[in-house]
């Protein structure tokens, strides 16, 4: 048993030894590093559309300019990740996830690399990285002026529906709210179930409040309620009020088709892809996730959700490229998004992962030409008002849940303004 | 019940002569030397891995910090804010209600499934049975109650409306917590009931024999001879349920949330409420100092929850 005991001794300083050389010569190897490289993480797993189309373009540029993109399919909580690191680890050079989280982890901490040379920098045939990106997209993913983001995806919200159901609606979609209400009584009235929502997700419900409020009240509005540390300003606002009376009068009125406040994503929105509702507020991702279980022949249509005020909006948020402050290859990293950027490329993210691309020039797959069109013609606000990233976790914390409640018909008016207030004064008490 | 069944508790007699292995003996000398090198890995991990965290949480606790940026001093201002933070108390409220609420039925459920399969026959196969849903991952046993509880369509809405005609509540929309409640019970009786039943199983079947002569109701036996001789696995029992019942987190998670979301905020728990605080939710809000502080208080509460219940509980152990 001794005998034991000092070979247990001999063998866990071997083993200490072994270790502690490991560590070494690990810390040596990332030493001297290739320069002709790219660290990528990206928000994409290996099977999406999206990482095919990088992944491809990934490998023209080692072809091209001899230098390697070393891709990490990370997931969406690719920016979690990041955040152990940005305080000493070894950073990526590039990342890639949507502005408000972006705006939430790499800006807020001010990790982020200014993208403003990036802007400035040749695509191909003369033109630059700013002319490929409309600004509508460009300038919402500034921080003090600085672009943070380089999108290359973009995702619009508004109303969803069939076209070969509704060629009429399709051919001049309501404009005014009026005319909205008008329709969606008329369906009901054929004993159609007009409205789809899954109302266990918070963001859906909000969907329909916040973008009412933002043709009522105007873009960036909700926001300055939200900020409100009292979380006396809903109320106080003289527009809330009567927007909140429509939804109210939608819910209360039955257009919301039956169990979608007692359903489990996604049941309602598969029954609208089956025909059982007419119209889904959602993004743009609408007929990639529900194409599957869609019925035949249906056509999906986009058209901007009318609003009871004067102004229509089309929420967006891009999908887009950073770079974390620390990336050592900030320069590679700059010219791989440049060349992502070129049409050759930039053009897959349409025609294969079936999405909107940043720039107005290419052309956009057919399920998202309305809505290109809408992006176009109309003005673009950020969803949900950009309260998402300006103010994390308000939304889980303050609106959705009393939102929730009042989608699902389980509060009134005053209820929504009395903890609305309670619960945004509770936020920002934390906060301060 | 008859005075017989039950045997006096009989403490052992300590021994004065001195052992073989005290420190004296040859033996004793070389199960000294033995004492570090057998010690030290467990105690290594258990202080790299748990003490260590848990005092970086403490320390973390009295800061405000991103986990990127440097952390500034607060003191108690984390802790000052927690008070007043209906989240948080809400959370710990819904804590407490799993704890006390779910630790009772499923207390309850297991004393009683363990009276009727001690008499059983293929008891054990029904109580491998009970055991399935312990042993199936959380995330597919919410899926699959979010699909017999959604409303009008699922499987148990459905049945409700076919036995009474009614549609009955809007289980999902307006009762989530209540069934997350009913669903944690279900998931944790078959693994209460194995502990418990091992301990019953031990329990000389004479005594029960000896019962059935004095005539004695199920009640009695369960009162007179099944509780107190099982006493010792049931405290156990409780405090495992204590510390488990605090780490409950994907259950409710996968209930109520989705692929991207939090549950809503009024099923949260603790667990629940550091992980919104830190990476939770869309945008997470990285607040490690508060979170930190909210966990401190969990566990203290909890210390404080196991030392009672330990106390409550300790009994003279009954030999048999």
């Amino acid at each position: 048993m001794v005998r034991y005991g000092s070979r247990t001794r001999r063998l866990s300083a071997a083993l200490l030894a072994g270790a502690l050389t490991l560590s070494l010569t690990g810390c040596g190897s990332s030493g001297g590093r290739d320069e002709n490289v790219v660290t990528y993480w990206s928000m994409w797993k290996e099977n999406e559309p999206q990482a095919q189309v990088l992944h491809q373009t990934a490998a023209a540029f080692e072809r091209d300019t001899g230098t390697k993109v070393d891709i990490q399919w990370q997931g969406r909580d690719v920016l979690k990740k990041i955040v152990p690191a940005l305080r000493g680890g070894e950073v990526p050079d590039l990342v890639d996830q949507d502005q408000n989280l972006m705006r939430a982890t790499l800006v807020s901490s001010g990790a982020y690399r200014d993208l403003t040379g990036l802007y400035n920098s040749p695509v191909s045939d003369g033109r630059k990285v700013s002319d490929v990106i409309a600004p509508r997209y460009a300038d919402a993913v500034k921080n003090d002026g600085k672009p943070f983001l380089a999108p290359y995806e973009v995702i619009g919200y508004g109303l969803w529906f069939d076209a070969s159901q509704l060629p009429e609606v399709a051919a001049k979609p309501p404009r005014t709210w009026r005319e909205f209400v008008e329709l969606l009584a008329h369906r009901k009235a054929a004993g159609r179930a007009p409205l789809a929502l899954d109302a266990d997700i918070g963001q859906y419900n909000n969907l329909w409040t916040t973008g009412l409020l933002q043709g009522a009240l105007g873009a960036e509005q909700v926001n300055q309620l939200a900020a409100d540390h009292s979380g006396e300003a809903w109320r106080r606002h003289p527009g809330v009020r009567p927007v909140l009376e429509e939804i109210a009068t939608l819910v209360r009125d039955g257009y919301f088709v039956p169990g979608y406040n007692g359903s489990k994503w996604p049941a309602i929105q598969e029954k609208w892809a089956q025909g059982e509702a007419d119209f889904l507020l959602m993004g743009s991702w609408a007929p990639s996730e529900t194409g599957a279980k869609a019925r035949p022949g249906f056509q999906y249509h986009f058209a901007p959700l009318p609003t009871p005020g004067d102004q229509r909006y089309v929420p967006v948020e891009s999908i887009g490229f950073a770079i974390p402050a620390r990336a050592q290859h900030a320069g590679n990293a700059e010219r791989f998004i440049a060349y992502v950027l070129r049409d050759e490329h930039l053009g897959k993210i349409a025609t294969v992962a079936k999405n909107l691309t940043p720039n107005p020039e290419l052309p956009a797959p057919p399920e998202l030409t309305s809505l290109a069109e809408a992006a176009e013609q109309l003005h673009v606000a950020r969803s949900e008002d950009g309260i998402q990233a300006d103010y994390p976790g308000y939304t889980e914390e303050v609106l959705w849940p009393v939102n929730n409640q009042f989608l699902k018909g389980q509060l009134d008016i005053e209820g929504f303004f009395q903890q609305l207030k309670e619960k945004q004064a509770n936020y920002w008490k934390k906060k301060g | 019940m008859s005075a017989p069944a039950l045997r006096a508790a009989r403490v052992e007699p300590r021994r004065q002569v001195v052992r073989a292995g005290s420190a004296f003996t040859p033996l004793g000398r070389r199960r000294r030397r033995l004492f570090w090198p057998f010690l030290l890995p467990a105690l290594v991990t258990y202080l790299g891995f748990f003490i260590a965290p848990a005092a970086a949480s403490m320390w973390i606790s009295f800061h405000r910090w991103d986990g990127v940026g440097e952390m500034s001093p607060r003191g108690l201002d984390n802790y000052r804010t927690l008070l007043g933070d209906s989240a948080f108390l809400g959370a710990f409220v819904n804590t407490m209600i799993i704890l006390v609420l779910v630790g009772a039925s499923t207390f309850a459920m297991s004393f009683a499934l363990t009276m009727v399969l001690r008499d059983m026959r293929g008891r054990r196969f029904v109580r491998a049975v009970l055991f399935f849903p312990y042993i199936v991952a959380p995330v597919v046993l919410s899926v699959l109650w979010g699909f017999l509880f959604r409303s009008p369509e699922g499987l148990f809405s459905a049945a409700w409306n076919a036995l009474t005609g009614s549609p009955g509540p809007n289980w999902l929309g307006e009762h989530l917590f209540a069934v997350i409640l009913v669903g944690l019970i279900w998931v944790n009786t078959g693994f209460y009931t194995t502990i418990i039943m091992a301990g019953v199983d031990r329990i000389p079947p004479d005594l029960y024999e000896d019962c059935a002569l004095a005539g004695a109701t199920a009640w009695q036996r369960f009162r007179h001879v099944t509780l107190p001789l099982s006493w010792e696995v049931v405290a156990t029992a409780a405090v495992l349920w204590t510390i488990s019942s605090l780490k409950i987190f994907e259950f409710i998670y996968a209930f109520g949330g989705t692929t991207n979301d939090m549950p809503t905020l009024e099923v949260w728990n603790s667990a629940l409420f550091v992980y919104g605080s830190t990476f939770g939710g869309r945008v997470p809000q990285y607040q490690f100092g508060y979170a930190s502080a909210s966990a401190v208080v969990t566990l203290a509460a909890m210390t404080v929850l196991v030392v009672l219940l330990r106390r409550l509980m300790r009994r003279e152990a009954v030999q048999f």
